[in-house]
């Protein structure tokens, strides 16, 4: 029987109707996706780049932060009752735990570990200010905190800073505790859950009552302290009830709990770590070799230096393991700047009295930041404070140093 | 029953609608495919013009830690600023900010004795250390001290205050006019508050005068008497103060000297002082070549430091790729020896090359001169220039680093400008190597900070000691 096709040609057709709509379809798809490719192509190697971008300015962030705090540091920050508190800080870092703090009324430490004596407050910590790196009142080595009156002995000897080398790389190089000539300070600039002496963002904390009728109607009683600190301490603020005391003023003194207002809470911001820092190895009496980093190895040269200076703390941050420190060290910047520190500030002349040829000769000169002349105009230098010292000069090192 | 097979050819009307079909979809898939090269293309040129945006920000971040716009020390035709004609505001020879310090300190600008450093090792090319202690007190000041005596600059001793040599002995009160010496206000006699020009001055036996003041009032004359020999203290700082003033320029002054230094000296009597022997090249207004250094703020006629110095007027360095200076102005030299206009005063159309508006105009061009990134690159590429401005303001040290982007698909212009931190210049020069060193060559001046570094001889690489610098004393 013959089988009689109806539409033979309809398959036909339909078959290479599917087929170029395939290829076209395909070809499109191809086009489209290779755009794609391209596109994911170029934006990637345009982050990596500009991730390097970010890199560099972080390290040169970190440039003035070094500089702020080489000259901060000149004159603030440092114990008067060295060693026996050890001149904190140490270092600058929330990952090292605040100086052989004691003291849970036991005593305090000594260099060698040794406990020298019951809290006193001949022992504990007093903060004073110092002369510069290069004591301003006899060219000696500084930090040097203030001396009896008349002095006897040379300012040096009241330093607080010791030669005694007792830190280590772990790589062979001793060294002295920050901020003697010779050692170093590691500073990874995470931010603080809350920083050391935090003190509130209340403008006012004892506004005028402007209630008519109201007994506090329109005077100052100033009835709440001000400022008053972060930490929640039960002092009265706002209508609240309250006493001023000493509580979780300085817990350094009552173990250290480190939730207190003098020490801060220096617990790390997540999104804040593995950004950068910045290291001041100090190569002489006010030079500095600075280090600005740009990663996440907190400051760290290696990682046998952050087991030995940082501890099993700061070696668990790197997992324990030396190839994480290192495949963290081999994607994060570093650059090394040599700056000198100045103790001069600024100069007085911005206006004397009679400058001009006016007829008069006088010796009346205003100084630098003299309030007296804000009111009658703003060519003060009040904006140019500079109470800390200067930078002579910054010298971006050619190459790696050796210490640093 | 016979069955008619269906026709194999197309109709007509077949063929059209293919055709026409066809065509649509053949100029559908080409359109796609331009589309998407054209897409590419796009994505190219914003990719390339991003990349080439970075790599300006990698330059002027270069820059402000090397200097190289500047001075290249790799391309000695590129090192324009390092000439040092003999004679320069102070008669001496004088120099440009990359001038070798060995070439324009010595002689009588050299350290005493010669070639001598004081604080650090000879070999350290980078140790600075305070003079030693104890220091002469202000009241039994030895006159034979060996540290007054140093003149020129040495590089490794700090400037430390607790050191009475660096204290400024210029009476600040002391106008540089005043009656008895070409003075143009006879009521205010010289030296109304003593003769401080024999506390300090760059001569230890200075020429100083004697004159007669007449009260206007009473018609008494009083002699203002000085006799030889007299003893002067101090001679440090004046000698500082005066070398800087003709070394590198006078913005690099203002680098090197401390932020809290006034500018004033005294000298003996001359046709170059006030009649109490102050400098009249530091303290009066416009006194010398091309406006001097003083600027005429508040017609000041006394000492100053650096905020009043900058307040009006601005100090700068001066790209040596800008434009020539027409016949008939500054040039590049003398660019480093003014002040220019930079405040109130550069409000006004002012004429000549520093004042006004015309010489504000004209220190930005010159220290913010822009310079193509990529001179030969393919003209349908994105044009870069870049620039790192340096000068001084209100005793502000500002870098202003600046990154201009051409787009070469719409033709805009994207600026980046920043205030940027890095190597200043004494940095800078103390990356450069001696050219004038015995081992010769120039480049990059090696320096570590191993001990080793310190007590071995110089050389480029690691291991080596210390190479001599633009800031280093004669070899």
């Amino acid at each position: 029987m013959q089988v009689i096709t109806i539409a033979p040609s309809v398959p036909r057709r339909s078959r290479h109707q599917r087929g170029t709509i395939l290829i076209i379809v395909a070809g499109l798809s191809a086009l489209l996706a290779s755009m794609s490719l391209v596109f994911l192509a170029r934006m990637r190697s345009d982050s990596e780049e500009t991730q390097v971008v970010m890199q560099l300015a972080q390290a040169k962030i970190m440039l003035a932060a070094a500089c702020n705090y080489v000259q901060e540091t000149s004159r603030l920050g440092w114990d008067a009752n060295f060693p026996y508190y050890q001149g904190a800080p140490a270092h600058p870092s929330a990952i090292i735990p605040p100086p052989q703090t004691l003291p849970n009324g036991s005593g305090v430490l000594s260099l060698s570990g040794t406990i020298l004596s019951s809290p006193s407050p001949a022992t504990m910590p007093a903060h004073q200010e110092t002369y510069g790196w290069i004591d301003v009142r006899d060219g000696s080595i500084g930090p040097n905190v203030r001396a009896p009156s008349p002095a006897t002995l040379p300012y040096s000897t009241y330093a607080v800073w010791s030669t005694a080398l007792v830190e280590s790389n772990g790589s062979g190089w001793n060294r002295p505790a920050w901020p003697a000539i010779g050692s170093v300070a590691i500073c990874p600039m995470y931010v603080m859950q809350r920083p050391p002496y935090a003190t509130q963002l209340t403008a006012v904390y004892n506004p005028i009552n402007t209630t008519p009728g109201n007994a506090l109607f329109g005077l100052p009683y100033i009835q709440y302290p001000d400022p008053m600190p972060v930490v929640s301490n039960g002092w009265p603020q706002q209508a609240t009830s309250g006493t001023v005391t000493g509580a979780l003023y300085d817990d350094g003194q009552n173990g250290a709990t480190l939730t207190d207002f003098v020490h801060g809470d220096p617990t790390p911001r997540q999104q804040t770590t593995g950004k950068s820092w910045f290291r001041v190895y100090r190569d002489g009496p006010a030079t500095f070799v600075i280090t600005c980093g740009s990663g996440a190895t907190m400051g760290y040269t290696s990682y046998a230096e952050a087991a030995s200076v940082g501890g099993p703390s700061a070696a668990a941050m790197f997992n324990n393991d030396p190839g994480f420190f290192n495949s963290l060290a081999a994607n994060e910047l570093r650059i090394w700047y040599r700056i000198e520190w100045s103790p001069s500030v600024m100069e007085q002349t911005y206006h004397n009295l009679q400058h001009g040829d006016v007829g008069v000769e006088h010796n009346l000169m205003w100084p630098a930041n003299a309030s007296h002349t804000w009111s009658v105009g703003n060519r003060t230098q009040t904006w140019t404070k500079n109470p800390v010292g200067t930078i002579r000069w910054v010298e971006r090192l050619v190459t790696q140093p050796t210490y640093y | 029953m016979t069955l008619h097979r269906p026709t194999s050819a197309f109709t007509l009307i077949e063929l059209m609608l293919s055709i026409g079909l066809g065509s649509l979809i053949l100029y559908t898939a080409f359109a796609g495919v331009r589309t998407a090269s054209q897409a590419i293309t796009v994505s190219n040129q914003l990719s390339l013009e991003n990349a080439m945006l970075r790599a300006g920000y990698f330059q002027v971040q270069n820059d402000l830690d090397f200097w190289t716009s500047l001075d290249d020390p790799n391309n000695p035709s590129n090192q324009k600023l390092r000439g040092y004609p003999n004679t320069g505001p102070t008669n001496s020879p004088s120099g440009m900010p990359f001038t070798p310090m060995s070439l324009i300190c010595n002689g009588a600008n050299q350290e005493n004795p010669p070639s001598a450093i004081k604080a650090g090792s000879p070999l350290t090319y980078g140790e600075i250390k305070p003079r030693p202690g104890p220091y002469p007190s202000a009241k039994d000041t030895d006159p034979l001290d060996p540290w007054e005596k140093d003149t020129g600059f040495d590089p490794t001793v700090s400037w430390t205050p607790s050191d009475p040599r660096t204290w400024c002995q210029v009476n600040p009160a002391e106008k540089s006019s005043g009656s008895g010496w070409g003075g143009v206000t006879p009521s205010i006699p010289s030296v109304l508050f003593g003769r401080y020009a024999i506390f300090s001055n760059v001569s230890a036996t200075p020429a100083l005068n004697s004159w007669t003041v007449t009260n206007p009032t009473t018609s008494t004359s009083y002699s203002v008497g000085y006799s030889p020999p007299m003893v002067i203290p101090h001679l440090w700082y004046p000698n500082q103060i005066q070398f800087f003033l003709g070394a590198l320029g006078y913005q690099a002054m203002c680098e090197y000297l401390p932020p809290n230094a006034l500018y004033a000296y005294y000298m003996g009597a001359s046709g170059s002082t006030s009649a109490g022997g102050l400098s009249l090249l530091a303290t009066m207004p416009q006194w010398g070549s091309w406006g001097g250094f003083r600027n005429s703020d508040g017609g000041q006629v006394t000492a100053c430091g650096i905020y009043r110095e900058t307040y009006s007027t601005s100090f700068g360095y001066f790209n040596p790729w800008a434009p020539a200076d027409p016949t008939g102005e500054p040039g590049i030299f003398w660019r480093h020896y003014m002040h220019f206009d930079s405040d109130y005063t550069a409000f006004n159309g002012g004429s000549g090359v520093q004042w006004g508006a015309v010489g504000l105009q004209d220190l930005l061009a010159h220290t913010a001169f822009p310079q193509n990134l990529l001179p030969l690159e393919p003209t349908n590429w994105p044009g870069v220039y870049t620039t790192v401005g340096r000068l001084v303001k209100c005793d502000h040290f500002v870098a202003v680093a600046k990154i201009n982007r051409r787009s070469s698909i719409t033709g805009s212009v994207t600026q980046i400008s920043f205030l940027g931190l890095g190597t200043t210049l004494r940095g800078a020069r103390m990356q450069r190597k001696d050219p004038n060193d015995t081992s010769g060559g120039s480049g990059w001046a090696h320096w570590d900070d191993d001990p080793a570094a310190m007590t071995t001889t110089p050389g480029p690489n690691p291991g080596q000691g210390n190479q001599p610098n633009l800031d280093s004393p004669t070899p």
